[in-house]
């Protein structure tokens, strides 16, 4: 692009206190800083809290917090004005215990307080997680220019409009003023959900200043230390048990760190809290869930979006329980896996099929389970094989899809008889631009490569909503299948065409929100995953030896693209549970590069085998639900169940790093 | 400032300028060679792979004075030949490709690897391609890609 | 203005050298990391450069009969390639990094640079090698534990460079290297061990122990290796505990991003423990 200039992103460098004096040097024509004097509206990233500034307000609250922008065509001088700028601050303790909380939620399901009064046996755990980092392989990054008054946004993102409408809100300006195009994206999981909204509002001001196009993007360090993360956890969970040695109801007090800013992390906090019962089933439940606040930099969403912490939390407490009760933890958990017909744990009502129990056969005879169980259960072995059982809810929580998203889709049939797929889902490597096209290409019984998909522009594609949240397959490919159908029946050759179909709850969904109840999600997909590994006793380190999983995505629309997501997906959830260490130390985080925060290399992967069980759902697209982000969630617990088995030793928190493995191991020297 | 000659996807390039830049930033931005990437930008990732002397190199760490009259290939280059068309296909078959940044850098480890070993093992294919990271796919498949690759193209290599 | 030199003869680059005024770029591994600036720019460089690698005076493996002698800029790809090299050596370099590191990082680079975490200083020091450090005027020759002195420091003098390393041509019944990175692959070591041992009708003759990530440098004692000497094995395992607490004092990690000084210190004297189990 001609007059290309670049922009370098100053930042705090204190957790908490206030800027005193920002001093620049006298800047070169053609340089300028911009930051919140050059705000033309709001100075708030348009998340679902909106208390985010995209440039500071002069308050700070965590480290490398953006204060403003150097803008300039040549990076060596934008360099140098970036050395010489100098801030004052003056600073003050940051927080970073539970004392401040912005968000508490709380539910009942049943009457747990009556339960609680009448168990035999009551049971009591705290469980912690720690942060995850997303790291997508491409950093964070945004080529911002402006057309007459229009401001055009190209970025790795995952959701055009979520990135358009707080530009919208951060200029003041009208809709049609700001169009946002999808750049070929290089992986996401989360990271690029709401994250990529702040850079955009910085980078529309700086263009409605500078009016010539810029280029932003972060460098490895400065995306590790300043984007957001998965929400490191508290989780107490108490049981009660009745003579039978089951569990009546279970009472949790959650917390999430949301860092210094809460975005989306209310959100995060319902998925987590939703989850509270695993994929079992209790029947009375006692939930109080927080969001707090710390000098932190902010967390936000991360593949699964709460539920990992939650399933790791209770899985290992449900192997506790029987551990304490003396039963076989497999027969105990079988007892009270959710069936067809249970109550959710809001509520709501488990309408499907559930195949859980043909899964977990599966996922345990071609893992060996039991036998490998009792044989590793001898002391001096150093191995473990553990398992988890999990579901995670498709598409946003409750009535978010019709209240908020209100998806819409549209295909384009041209006269020469291509269909143009127009959505804004992106592709960030989850196969949809095979998926997509190959529903149209099967209804219109036309080959695929008349089926186009291109990356999302706001100029030409409907608001089909944010590609997050395991929906793109169920709701959006749902709609597309739906307008497939629609075009098919009114196919006119030679004639342009268009289609557009939005979104509608299936009517027997009723959720109140501010309740927690009702039925939280249109449909679940379910997994089983077995992890098997060994300890060294000699160094503490975990290799993983065997991954076996099945599950439930409603119908794999194709094989390939559900085996990547399946494989990826538990690598990622594995490594959460014993290799991904990030922690910060007062608001400094300690693991700022590839080198220091540990993901996994192809040395570190196992065999890994994949079974999916076909149980069509009725609202999907040839029977699909979603898939992206179940097959993280059941790695953490799987790996922490097998380890905890080959050290025979209480795993209470993840990563369960080499240091933590060695801590327990000689807990009683 | 010094004139710095090498050979670029097999022809003879000068350029001038300074011997500490970043091979990757001489690339992109002097030869919009864009195919490399830029991941981490210190020898982690493996997404700036190159091919210095036919052996995989991260260009993210090597200064272009270190590359004098050396042969440089970059994927743009490789993507003529038919080991690169064995290859490509291999890693669509095998489902090798998500969100595909890491790609022409596990591209280039892949050839790297059967220049030297034409019929690796599992391990060594692992070891091959342990310097670059893929946060999408787990791996396995791109292991498997390598294999097929191996296969098909027996005597290209 | 003094920029940078790409000289084509070693007794260039030691002239330009004399000048006090270069610093050596060789593979670029450690130094390019060092000097990062923002992508695009030029690295941010402490003093001009005077490149290396190029220099194929420095580029060699040779073995007399006392030495196996390899040229500093002699890449690790290089050096596993080849017949000359110490076993346990190659076992080491294999644990460095990943194969787009070791077709161009060398052992003058990681000598040169002091890292505590370094292995092949670790197993070099282990194998008691010999620096040949080079200027323009003299050449000088060190033990490589003397040559390093603390955390990126080491007795090199602007105007000098590392010529070779020299390996004792010796052979041994055991050399181990043992490497704990955070992964399997491209780590960088929590701690690290190369221990070098033979024995001769049951009796230790030679005990040599380096570690590598536990203090301030690559660490050893050849008087704690002594201790070992002339002992029978089973004399040692009968006492196994009391024999790998000897090391103790000589590890002195600290806490950091990558692990903890208990768990370093830990696993060390577990290694040691665990070698002696297998004599
Ligand atoms: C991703 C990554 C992973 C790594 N993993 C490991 C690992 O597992 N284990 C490990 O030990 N190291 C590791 N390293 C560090 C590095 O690769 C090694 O230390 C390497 O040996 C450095 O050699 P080089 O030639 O690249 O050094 P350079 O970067 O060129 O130089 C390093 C320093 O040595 C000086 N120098 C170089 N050669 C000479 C000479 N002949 N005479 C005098 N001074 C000289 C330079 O001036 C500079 O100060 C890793 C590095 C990276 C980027
Ligand atoms: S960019 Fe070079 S290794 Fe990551
Ligand atoms: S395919 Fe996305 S990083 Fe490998």
């Amino acid at each position: 692009m001609k007059d290309m200039m670049y922009a370098k992103t100053i930042r705090s460098k204190i957790v908490k206190g206030t800027i005193k004096s920002i001093t620049i040097p006298p800047l070169p024509e053609g340089y300028f800083t911009v930051s919140r004097e050059d705000i033309l509206s709001k100075n708030i990233v348009k998340i679902i809290f909106e208390d985010m500034p995209y440039y500071s307000t002069g308050e700070i609250n965590h480290l490398n917090e953006p204060i403003m922008l150097v803008v300039g065509s040549d990076m060596e001088i934008i360099k140098q004005i970036v050395d010489e700028i100098k801030i004052e601050y003056s600073e003050e303790n940051g927080v970073f215990d539970e004392s401040q909380k912005t968000i508490a939620y709380h539910f009942k399901k049943g009457n747990p307080k009556r339960a609680f009064k009448n168990a035999e046996k009551v049971i009591e755990m705290t469980y912690h997680t720690g942060l995850q980092e997303q790291a997508y392989i491409e950093p964070q990054g945004f080529i911002v220019y402006e057309e007459d008054e229009k401001v055009t946004l190209i970025g790795s993102i995952q959701c055009p409009y979520y990135v358009k409408n707080a530009v919208v809100y951060a200029l003041g300006c009208s809709s049609d003023q700001v169009r946002v195009i999808q750049a070929a994206v290089g992986g996401a999981f989360g990271g690029k959900e709401e994250y990529p909204s702040l850079i955009a509002c910085q980078l529309a001001v700086a263009v409605k200043k500078v009016h010539k196009p810029i280029k932003l993007i972060f460098e490895r360090e400065e995306d590790i230390l300043s984007t957001t993360k998965r929400h490191p956890s508290r989780i107490t969970l108490k049981a009660a048990i009745n003579e039978l040695n089951n569990v009546t109801s279970i009472s949790a007090d959650i917390a999430i760190d949301g860092g210094a800013y809460t975005g989306l992390s209310s959100v995060v906090l319902s998925r987590a809290m939703i989850a509270v019962s695993g994929a079992y089933t209790f029947e009375n439940l006692e939930v109080l869930g927080h969001v707090i606040k710390t000098n932190t930099v902010p967390n936000g969403a991360f593949r699964g979006f709460g539920a990992p912490q939650m399933f790791f939390a209770i899985e290992m407490f449900m192997h506790h329980i029987a551990k304490e009760t003396h039963q076989d933890s497999f027969a105990f958990r079988m007892r009270h896996i959710a069936r067809q017909g249970d109550k959710t744990s809001t509520s709501g009502t488990f309408r499907d099929p559930i195949l859980l129990e043909d899964l977990i056969r599966v996922a345990t005879e071609k893992s060996k389970y039991h036998s490998k169980a009792l044989a590793y259960s001898q002391p001096g072995i150093y191995k473990g094989i553990g398992m988890s059982i999990f579901l995670h809810g498709c598409g946003f929580t409750g009535s978010g899809e019709s209240t908020h998203i209100k998806a819409q889709v549209k295909l384009l049939k041209t006269k020469d008889g291509l269909v143009h797929i127009l959505v804004a889902a992106v592709d960030m490597g989850q196969g949809i631009k095979t998926t997509l096209p190959k529903i149209v290409s099967q209804i219109l019984e036309i080959p695929i490569e008349r089926c186009i998909f291109n990356y999302p522009d706001t100029d030409n594609v409907p608001d089909s909503g944010p590609t997050v949240a395991s929906r793109t397959i169920m709701i959006v490919g749902g709609l597309v299948a739906r307008a497939a159908k629609e075009l098919k029946e009114n196919w006119i050759d030679n004639l342009e065409q268009i289609v557009t179909k939005r979104y509608v709850q299936p009517s027997y969904i009723k959720y109140d929100e501010s309740k927690f109840k009702g039925d939280a999600y249109p449909a679940y997909s379910w997994g089983v995953s077995v992890v098997e590994v060994s300890v060294d006793p000699i160094t503490y380190q975990t290799k993983i030896l065997n991954v076996v999983s099945a599950y439930d995505v409603g119908k794999e629309i194709d094989e390939r693209i559900i085996q990547g997501q399946a494989e990826g997906g538990i690598v990622q959830g594995i490594a959460y549970g014993y290799l991904e260490n990030m922690s910060a130390n007062k608001g400094v985080i300690k693991q700022k590069n590839l080198t220091d925060y540990i993901i996994p290399t192809t040395l570190d992967v196992s065999k890994m085998s994949t079974y999916i069980l076909d149980n069509p759902y009725q609202y999907g697209p040839f029977g699909a639900k979603g898939a992206g982000e179940l097959t993280l969630i059941g790695g953490a617990p799987a790996v922490a169940l097998a380890i905890q088995m080959a050290i025979n030793k209480n795993i209470t928190k993840i990563p369960v790093t080499p240091e933590y493995v060695m801590e327990l191991m000689h807990d009683d020297d | 400032m010094m004139m710095i000659k090498f050979i670029l996807n097999g022809e003879h390039v000068e350029i001038e300028s300074d011997p500490s830049r970043r091979l990757l930033d001489v690339l992109r931005s002097d030869f919009n060679l864009i195919g490399v990437k830029e991941g981490c930008g210190e020898g982690e990732c493996g997404a700036c792979s190159i091919l210095l002397n036919h052996h995989v190199v991260n260009s993210c760490l090597l200064p272009l004075g270190n590359i004098i009259n050396q042969e440089i290939m970059t994927i743009e280059g490789f993507k003529t030949t038919k080991r690169y068309q064995i290859i490509e296909q291999a890693y669509i078959d095998a489902g090798a490709v998500q969100c595909g940044f890491c790609t022409p850098g596990m591209v280039m480890a892949t050839e790297s690897l059967l220049h030297m070993n034409p019929s690796p093992s599992d391990f060594e294919i692992k070891i091959a391609l342990s310097g670059s990271l893929c946060r999408c796919t787990g791996y396995n498949m791109i292991i498997e890609a390598v294999k097929i690759a191996a296969e098909r193209g027996e005597g290209l290599w | 203005m003094v920029t940078h030199h790409i000289p084509s003869t070693l007794e260039e680059t030691l002239k330009l050298l004399e000048t006090n005024l270069y610093q050596v770029m060789c593979g670029g591994t450690d130094l390019m990391v060092q000097s990062r600036s923002w992508a695009n720019t030029v690295p941010k460089l402490v003093k001009p450069l005077v490149f290396i690698s190029q220099l194929s005076e420095l580029n060699f493996i040779e073995e007399t009969p006392d030495y196996i002698e390899i040229g500093s800029v002699t890449s690790y790809e290089t050096l596993l390639n080849s017949s000359l090299v110490p076993k346990v050596l190659k076992d080491t370099i294999i644990e460095i990094a990943a194969p787009g590191i070791r077709h161009v990082g060398t052992l003058g680079g990681n000598i040169a640079n002091a890292s505590p975490a370094a292995d092949a200083v670790c197993t070099l020091i282990a194998l008691d090698a010999i620096v040949e450090i080079m200027s323009s005027n003299s050449i000088r020759t060190e033990k490589i534990c003397d040559f390093i002195i603390g955390v990126k420091k080491t007795t090199l003098k602007p105007n000098e460079i590392i010529r070779s390393i020299k390996i004792p041509n010796v052979e041994h019944d055991y050399a181990n290297f043992y490497k704990v990175g955070g992964r399997k692959a491209d780590a960088i070591s929590k701690v690290s061990l190369c221990v070098l041992c033979n024995v001769k009708d049951n009796i230790i003759t030679k005990f040599r122990i380096a570690f590598g990530a536990v203090g301030p440098k690559v660490a050893s004692n050849i008087k704690t290796d002594e201790l070992f000497v002339g002992k029978t094995i089973d004399e040692i395992k009968n006492n196994i505990d009391d024999y790998t607490k000897k090391y103790a004092s000589l590890i002195t990690p600290i806490d950091d991003q990558r692990s903890t000084k208990e768990y370093r210190h830990k696993v060390a004297l577990n290694m040691i423990k665990a070698f002696i189990e297998t004599l």
